[in-house]
């Protein structure tokens, strides 16, 4: 094993990790704080992708371009789906109802989406030919592909974004209020179901930023999104719910492990050796890494 | 009550070996009779995701595990050349389904929700990728079967459907159905008379286990071969889930009706949309109108419908008294 090889996968790693850190900080977001469980952010992630690649292909737009464009977009679709599909269960308690019936809705919502993607976009697998993705940058013996450096750059953006939105803005004082304690949130006048929907739109906004890093990093196919959904859901449990810098990190670990099994044990286990890690840990660690049983209440904000 | 419910049972297990015999008397129409067959499977396979699922509420993403360790205990050792009788296979595959669900119910089951949704898919994909790469487990080949003749193994499988949907409808009547449904109603409640949360799930879960893997043991003696993407595969883990959340999750013939429901839409929606994956649209979309029209599936709608035309009638021959009373019994 030589060192050189080591060092060039875990970067690697870090660089695939990053698109499960964006998907487990678009999860931790309303997973983890509000507790509205939705197993289509995968699907929404690949819609983006293919909203980009369709748009590279076929009207050379950038997809950095495309995003920006489908920021609002995507907010629109989240904000929409909560009002609609899952506001309704949101009377019910998380573990008496509610959980059972947001997984069963938005997973019918997920795969409508990935059948019109089938349809549409046909099975076969797409590539994202932008000139630079490509290109890398050499640092001794290590070659750092530039998509990973922007998909890096984006996730600690967008998480440093979204921490201070969380904790400065008064939007950001609302979504703590309701995801700490709906029901004095609610008596203080706090809009509990558009708080919800923004949230929701959020979410979904980041998980367009998701599906770009995807799209720009690895092949695009209906039949991925599910797997992407529990990935970030992975990233959520392992890095403890409703901590956003710990579902970052742990999808940057889940990188890093998916890279180290490619390159010492067997490269078919991959994917598998992510949820084996998560299983082992859970063992030890129920409710996550970066749970600590004195932890105040909201200081993870 | 529980008569009545065990009769229905009992009724309705009559009812698809009734139409399973006059398909397969009628004419040479060997697609419906293996459709039944599939149907039967997969209600076994939903019975046993239906206790864990249904009565204590923690969806399972990966009931295929258990499917498919039920399946390859029948068929390693016939890969490998041993000869042991079908019997000691069957009994030997749920015990080791059993086990592995005690094993795995320590890390997932600990917090409620999502540990265990997440770690179940996990699970699914490590066993698929398992069985997909590795060639002491035959790799993607698959393993051929011993042959069992239909004569023997049709009743077999109408036969085991119905034991167990009466054995579900027992069990969920006895003392430990009724501590599952607490679990799920009033977990505090249930703690204060001394239920243990974690002990009842796992039984649940292991009781589960053994049944899902019933199904897989028996799809493997009916297709004479065993392959990781027939058994493994995400999509039977689903197909059981949406069943029983269509036909109704924490009843008896909720899965039973979904699981036919849901293979019929599924061909049907198969030949109608040629396109790959196309026939998800249906599926998806039917999802979201069942579970936005119906919270609670399409049997139990079907049983308040019933009860609320009953008792329109009750009302209108002057009986005022008992419906008040059954309302506040419901």
């Amino acid at each position: 094993m030589n060192f050189a090889g080591f060092i060039q996968s875990l970067l690697g790693g870090i660089g695939t990790g990053t698109v499960y850190a964006l998907l487990g900080l678009s999860c931790s977001l309303i997973l983890g704080r509000l507790q509205i469980c939705s197993v289509m952010h995968g699907d929404l992630a690949l819609l983006a992708g293919y909203l980009c690649y369709q748009a590279y292909t076929v009207l050379h737009i950038s997809p950095f371009i495309t995003v920006i464009i489908l920021l609002p977009v995507f907010f629109g679709i989240g904000y929409f789906i909560q009002d609609v599909f899952m506001k309704p269960f949101m009377k019910l308690e998380t573990w008496k109802g509610r959980y059972q019936g947001q997984v069963m809705v938005s997973w019918g919502l997920g795969m409508s989406i990935m059948a019109l993607e089938y349809i549409i976009f046909s099975g076969s697998y797409k590539t994202l030919n932008v000139p630079y993705r490509n290109s890398t940058i050499h640092i001794g013996a290590v070659t750092i592909p530039v998509v990973h450096i922007i998909s890096f750059a984006l996730v600690i953006g967008l998480l440093i974004v979204v921490e201070v939105a969380l904790k400065k803005t008064s939007l950001g004082i609302k979504i703590r209020a309701c995801s700490d304690d709906s029901v004095s949130a609610k008596l203080t006048g706090i809009p509990y179901d558009k708080i919800c929907a923004i949230t929701f739109g959020i979410s979904s906004a980041l998980v367009a930023v998701a599906g770009l890093a995807y799209t720009l990093m690895s092949q695009l196919n209906p039949s991925e999104g599910f797997d992407l959904t529990f990935l970030g859901w992975a990233a959520v449990i392992l890095g403890t719910m409703g901590n956003l810098k710990g579902a970052v990190t742990a999808g940057i670990l889940m990188g890093i492990v998916q890279a180290l099994t490619i390159y010492l044990w067997i490269p078919n286990l991959a994917i598998a050796a992510i949820y084996i890690v998560l299983i082992i840990i859970l063992v030890v660690k129920p409710r996550g890494l970066f749970y600590w049983k004195k932890r105040e209440r909201g200081s993870a904000a | 009550m529980n008569k009545k419910r065990m009769l229905r049972a009992f009724a309705a297990g009559l009812i698809i070996f009734a139409a399973y015999l006059a398909y397969l008397h009628g004419s040479n129409m060997s697609y419906y009779a293996s459709f039944i067959v599939y149907i039967c499977l997969f209600l076994i396979a939903g019975q046993g995701w239906n206790l864990l699922g249904g009565y204590i509420g923690e969806i399972s993403f990966g009931h295929a595990v258990f499917f498919g360790i039920g399946a390859y205990t029948l068929a390693l050792p016939s890969g490998y050349g041993i000869d042991i009788p079908i019997p000691v296979t069957l009994v030997l595959s749920m015990l080791i389904s059993g086990l592995f669900a005690l094993a795995i119910s320590y890390p997932l089951l600990r917090i409620r929700g999502l540990n265990f949704l997440v770690g179940t898919f996990g699970l699914g994909v490590v066993f698929l990728n398992v069985f997909k790469s590795s060639k002491q487990l035959f790799a993607n080949k698959g393993v051929f079967v011993p042959f069992v003749s239909p004569q023997v193994l049709y009743p077999l499988i109408v036969g085991v459907t119905i034991i167990t949907v009466i054995f579900v409808t027992y069990l969920v009547n006895s003392n430990l159905g009724l501590s599952f449904r607490a679990v799920r109603d009033v977990p505090e409640a249930a703690e204060m008379i001394g239920i243990n949360l974690y002990k009842t799930k796992t039984q649940a879960l292991v009781i589960g286990a053994m049944i899902t893997s019933l199904a897989g043991f028996l799809y493997a003696l009916y297709s004479m071969h065993v392959s990781p993407n027939a058994t493994f595969d995400p999509a039977i883990s689903n197909d059981i889930l949406l069943g029983s959340y269509i036909g109704g999750c924490g009843t008896v013939l909720g899965p039973v009706i979904g699981g036919a429901v849901i293979i019929i839409i599924q061909e049907t929606a198969r030949s109608a949309i040629t396109i790959t994956g196309g026939h998800n649209l249906v599926l998806g979309i039917m999802l979201v109108v069942v579970m936005m029209t119906m919270k609670e599936g399409i049997w139990v709608t079907i049983q308040k419908l019933v009860d609320k035309l009953g008792k329109k009638k009750g009302s209108s021959s002057g009986k005022k008294l008992p419906k008040e009373k059954t309302e506040v019994i419901r």
